[in-house]
């Protein structure tokens, strides 16, 4: 549900800390941050101590006040494509996508259009109901898509569709009807300012049974757009692009159809707003009032160019559609409604740095770094009662500047990748919550929690040293216990975790040392396996059903190694572009 | 054939006196001419008169000389594994504008197992070729267009088509002609050609193929059942490179597994690139009405380096491939159906991997760990190589589990060149050639135990073929050669009056005689080759027959 990312950049983390012990020291005899206890106040289990390591000579409020924006690197971290029992990958060199079916581990191949480039899987969310395995890959010279279907009997069939020239992502539908062929322009680098990118195509590529699907559309929706995303029914697509949210409808009307557009416009957050009744916490006032001193631009003077492009999140329910938006420097929320276009200004007592919605959409977590305070958003409520009472949660001590809200909703993860902070904490959302901090040991790059809600993987930045390259920490959420760090000897580049959240693989690649390798995670015993690969991995993932991990690699043959998550157990299968190339028979030449 | 003689006067006379007469008398004695051992006899070429000797000894050491035709301009000779049959393959006459001229042919010299009488069958073709490949059952022989080793191997014409193979039936009769087969060609020309055992499991039934190693990073498999069909049925091509892939990948090996658990045939070909290809000949997907029944589905693993021989093995865990990286002192052994890599290092940097199981018994070894004590069924192996100052026994029944304790070494402190097999009953003994040429050494695997033996000079080592008792040193060019007892290390001197160029041990060939005894013959290439007979079991110099001119038919 996340918007709007930037990439971490390891060599920030030098700045930032350079940074923050600046702030540190000239705040030395400024009023600084002073936690006091919130409308909810942690009722156990909370932590006290201070950072250690990293940011650990900093304090919390000292560091968070003028650190840059929070990264989210999570996103950079997973590509998994399979779909059932199939295992997607394209060759962009030699025009065929690898199709294996994991029960049997066979490799077939099959030509896809020129430069096969970006695979998606084209499934409902629960999986393909038909027993036919779909995927699409953008051709990126020919500039189509390509669709392959596979049945169950292991036959292939593929259709052709035009494609935006410059995609370069996939959107799918959460009914699996719907692929949008779109640029994310968060991936593109050194564009002209005259490029907008605004072009996507729609495709109709698996529509219900009975109708007749419908012809590729292709529509201009804003400029740059920067996420797509469908209505819980699949019928409406929100195109959210710097210029604003553009709604699409899909399915009325004789073709998919722009049928509003909502500019993103930051919040009017008056001087002294954050100073108004909500919330009635006098520490916490003056903690944001400290805030907003120390940032570079205030409510009324928006911050300009990047700094502007505001973080957009998605709240779908049975009766309601919301976009919330958070600018930098804004200390309040903007909440969409994309049902009639009404709009309501949440303010926040101080500047959110960022905001994450739970994955029912029933509510939302800011995060106020500088007060080391979240708040709780309750949705669709906040619409019709924008200045009802909101809960907040401090976090005496730490520095906290984002959140991941688990698969249930139970628990937030609450850490900062503005600073080489190494502390995490765990705050279990309810009437009356509470939280613990957790010691990491190294600077957190980016969180993935568990869909079990059992555990998280943090993966970390290190400075190298003693041949360790990266690491990656298993942390229990659901439960108390202690973490487990695992040293890499080479920088993590790809999680994937199971569905039963017992399983997690991270895949490392380091180019100068030739180091690759996937290490295999199990939940919760923490004990972990490492396993060497012979190329640099591309993506890890998981395959549920024969409980199948693999690590796809660049390799000109084709390379793909599997691990079976029981016995642990690997297979690697490789030059499958070679067996599309044998010469079987014939009269002699 | 008349007497020859060398003088320059005589020559002169008789050329004034006998203009016309037969050209062979002009024909250069070949002082090299190339001697090759079979069972029973010595064969000596003479492509200067077209012919090759063969020199038998029925009894004592009495030297009997048959010559034979074999045809013009000889490309290539090559034994056959039994040690039964040479095959002589010449590229004829230049063909002139009346079409005269003797043609490209192949000359199979065989012996009447009654009388051991030589004779010869000969299968003429039109393009000349260099290069033969015979089939280890001895059903076919294959002749085609190679860089080669091969003393006599050249490029036989202005123009030829190296991807052409002819496929002689060696059960039809003299003059037959061979069977063509065109290789289809992505740009290379046959570099090795292997034939396989039958494998009993290949789809389509049992059958055996004839693997081509391309020069140009590809692989043809042939199956041997249908080149004589009359629409042969073309080749299996494995592709070694993708089709983006500009590097050149040349096949340096190919190993064989007829058949193992999971049923159908495995084959592993080790490259020039640190990956080592491997394919399961499995049923095709292939709809076509002419496309093999079987089709592999090729897998490449990296090995951690180039290997330098690969084997098939049996180990703890089941069949493996085994592949030695001299580059890491390591082996690699690699699961064919999983391709999981156990990675087994090395005392040293061996570069080659020769399976004795059959030598030691598997599993075989000395039971108190080390290399011995291995699960029933599994391989032994002996790692060599130029870069180690030594061998090692590998027992592979604990290679995957206890890996760090499945190698002996055996310090024999000079480098390992060759390993020599001493035929049975003597097969738990190597012969180790070192790099020196002075020095060598004998091998007891179960003891392991290498026994050092030195020579004055640089020595050529033949071992007795029929039971391993002896192993015969010469210096090649030098009168003194040695009779050693591979057992006692006990050595006879011997000296001959000829300079030796080759040593071999033959079996006497007396008819009706089925053990007549053995003897050895030292070959002589200066003159008109020279060859010295000795009793092989019972060498003495002075009991020696010698035998001198006999390219002028002397005795």
């Amino acid at each position: 549900m996340r918007a709007w990312r930037l990439l971490a950049t390891l060599g920030a983390w030098g700045l930032s800390l350079a940074v923050g012990c600046a702030a540190g020291s000239s705040n030395e005899s400024s009023a600084g941050f002073s936690p006091g206890p919130s409308d909810s106040v942690p009722s156990a289990g909370g932590s006290s101590g201070r950072s250690s390591g990293g940011a650990g000579d900093i304090s919390a409020a000292d560091a968070s006040t003028s650190l840059p924006p929070e990264t989210h690197a999570e996103s950079k971290y997973q590509a998994p494509v399979a779909t059932g029992n199939v295992v997607w990958i394209a060759n962009p060199s030699s025009g065929n996508v690898a199709y294996i079916d994991v029960a049997s581990l066979t490799v077939q191949t099959a030509a896809a259009g020129n430069a096969p480039t970006y695979v998606a899987a084209v499934a409902p969310a629960g999986g393909s109901t038909d027993g036919i395995d779909r995927a699409i890959v953008l051709n990126v010279l020919s500039q189509d898509a390509t669709l392959f279907a596979r049945d169950a009997n292991g036959n292939l069939s593929s259709s052709t569709y035009p494609a935006v020239s410059t995609a370069n992502s996939w959107a799918i539908s959460p009914d699996g009807r719907w692929a949008i062929a779109w640029t994310n322009t968060t991936l593109v680098s050194a564009a002209n300012p005259a490029q907008g990118f605004e072009t996507i195509t729609i495709l109709d590529v698996n529509p219900p049974s009975g109708t007749t699907a419908r012809p590729p559309t292709t529509l201009a929706t804003g400029y740059r757009p920067f996420n797509m995303v469908f209505s819980s029914n699949s019928s409406v697509l929100y195109a959210v692009t710097q210029a604003g949210i553009v709604v699409i409808d899909l399915v009325d009307g004789a073709a998919p159809t722009e049928v509003n557009a909502y500019p993103l416009i930051a919040a009017n957050v008056s001087p002294d707003a954050s100073t108004g009744s909500e919330p009635n916490d006098d520490a916490a006032e003056a903690a944001v009032r400290d805030a907003s001193a120390n940032e570079t631009s205030t409510p009324n003077n928006p911050p300009s160019s990047t700094s502007s492009v505001p973080d957009v999140s998605f709240s779908f329910g049975a009766s309601w559609a919301l976009a919330l938006i958070r600018t930098d420097s804004v200390p309040a929320i903007t909440v969409l409604s994309l049902v009639d276009g009404t709009e309501a200004v949440v303010n926040l007592p101080g500047i959110p740095t960022d905001l994450a919605i739970s994955p029912k959409g029933d509510f939302a977590i800011a995060v106020l770094r500088a007060s080391s305070t979240v708040v709780v958003l309750p949705l669709p409520g906040i619409v019709t009662s924008p200045s009802t009472t909101l809960q907040t949660v401090t976090i005496p001590g730490e520095i906290i500047g984002q959140s991941v809200i688990t698969q249930s909703g139970k628990h937030a993860l609450l850490f900062t990748t503005a600073t080489p902070a190494t502390r995490m904490t765990v705050l279990a959302l309810g009437p009356n919550p509470s939280f613990r901090s957790v010691e990491l040991h190294a600077p957190i790059v980016a969180v993935f929690p568990t869909s079990d809600d059992g555990n998280a993987v943090v993966l970390h930045s290190v400075t190298p040293s003693n041949g360790v390259e990266g690491a990656f920490s298993m942390v229990p959420v659901a439960t108390p216990g202690l973490p487990n760090i695992v040293s890499l000897p080479a920088p993590a580049t790809a999680v994937a975790l199971s569905q039963a959240g017992d399983r997690a693989l991270v895949s490392i690649l380091d180019q100068n040392s030739n180091t690759y390798g996937v290490v295999v995670g199990s939940m919760p015993s923490y004990v972990t396996t490492s396993y060497s690969l012979a190329s640099p991995p591309t993506s890890v993932g998981i395959v549920e059903g024969p409980g199948q991990g693999y690590a796809a690699q660049s390799y000109t043959d084709g390379r793909i190694t599997f691990i079976d998550l029981a016995d642990g157990g690997t297979r690697t299968i490789t030059g499958f572009e070679l067996n599309a190339r044998i010469v079987n028979g014939g009269e002699q030449p | 054939m008349s007497y020859r003689t060398s003088s320059t006067l005589a020559f002169a006379i008789g050329l004034a006196a006998c203009a016309g007469r037969p050209s062979s008398w002009d024909a250069p004695i070949s002082s090299q001419g190339q001697s090759y051992s079979l069972s029973h006899a010595v064969v000596v070429i003479d492509d200067g008169l077209h012919r090759a000797a063969v020199l038998t000894v029925a009894s004592g050491q009495s030297l009997t000389t048959n010559f034979l035709p074999v045809g013009h301009g000889v490309t290539n000779v090559t034994s056959s594994s039994d040690g039964e049959r040479l095959f002589v393959l010449s590229e004829g006459d230049a063909q002139t504008s009346s079409g005269t001229g003797q043609p490209p042919m192949l000359t199979v010299i065989s012996f009447d197992p009654q009388t051991f009488q030589p004779s010869e069958v000969t299968y003429p073709f039109s393009s000349p070729l260099n290069s033969l490949a015979i089939d280890p059952s001895g059903q076919w022989a294959v002749a085609y267009a190679a860089s080669s080793s091969n003393t006599y191997a050249r490029q036989t014409s202005f123009i030829e088509d190296p991807n052409e193979l002819l496929f002689f039936d060696l059960s039809r009769p003299s003059g037959s002609a061979p069977l063509p087969f065109e290789l289809r060609s992505y740009g290379g020309s046959p570099a090795r050609l292997t034939f396989t055992p039958e494998l009993p499991s290949l789809p389509g039934g049992p059958s055996r193929l004839l693997v081509v190693e391309a020069t140009s990073s590809d692989v043809h498999l042939i199956d041997l059942a249908h080149v004589a069909d009359p629409k042969p049925r073309a080749e299996v091509v494995i592709p070694l490179t993708s089709a983006q892939n500009s590097a050149t990948i040349t096949p340096q090996g190919l190993a064989i597994a007829p058949a193992d658990s999971t049923g159908y045939p495995k084959m592993a070909l080790r490259t020039t690139d640190r990956n080592v290809f491997s394919w399961q000949l499995g049923p095709t997907s292939s709809t076509a009405t002419d496309a093999n029944p079987f089709e592999p589905s090729i897998n490449e693993t990296d090995v951690g380096g180039v290997p330098s021989d690969i084997a098939f093995v049996q180990t703890d865990a089941g069949m493996r491939l085994a592949a030695i990286v001299p580059g890491t002192s390591s082996a690699a052994l690699v699961d064919p159906n999983t391709m999981l890599t156990t990675f087994v290092a090395l005392p040293a940097s061996f570069s080659h991997i020769s399976l004795v199981t059959g030598s030691v018994g598997a599993g075989g070894g000395s039971s108190d760990g080390g290399a011995g004590g291995t699960a029933a069924g599994s391989d032994v192996a002996l790692l060599w190589g130029s870069n180690a100052s030594g061998v090692a026994l590998w027992s592979l029944g604990v290679s995957v589990d206890r890996s760090y304790d499945s190698t002996v070494f055996i310090n024999v402190g000079s480098n390992v060149t060759a390993v020599e097999d001493v035929p049975a009953p003597n097969q738990t003994l190597k012969l180790l050639e070192i790099s020196s040429g002075t020095e060598f050494f004998v091998l007891d695997l179960l003891r392991q135990t290498a026994a050092p033996l030195n020579a004055s000079s640089s020595a050529t080592l033949s071992i007795s073929p029929d039971d391993g008792d002896r192993v015969w040193a010469f210096a090649a060019g030098q009168t003194s050669l040695a009779s050693i007892d591979l057992l006692t290390r006990q050595f006879t001197p011997l000296v001959t009056v000829l300079p030796v160029s080759a040593a071999y041990e033959i079996a006497r060939a007396q008819p009706s005689t089925q053990n007549a005894g053995r003897a050895l013959l030292t070959v002589s290439n200066s003159g008109a080759l020279g060859v010295t007979v000795f009793d092989a079991v019972h060498p003495a110099s002075s009991a020696a027959q010698r035998y001198a001119g006999l390219f002028m038919e002397g005795q």
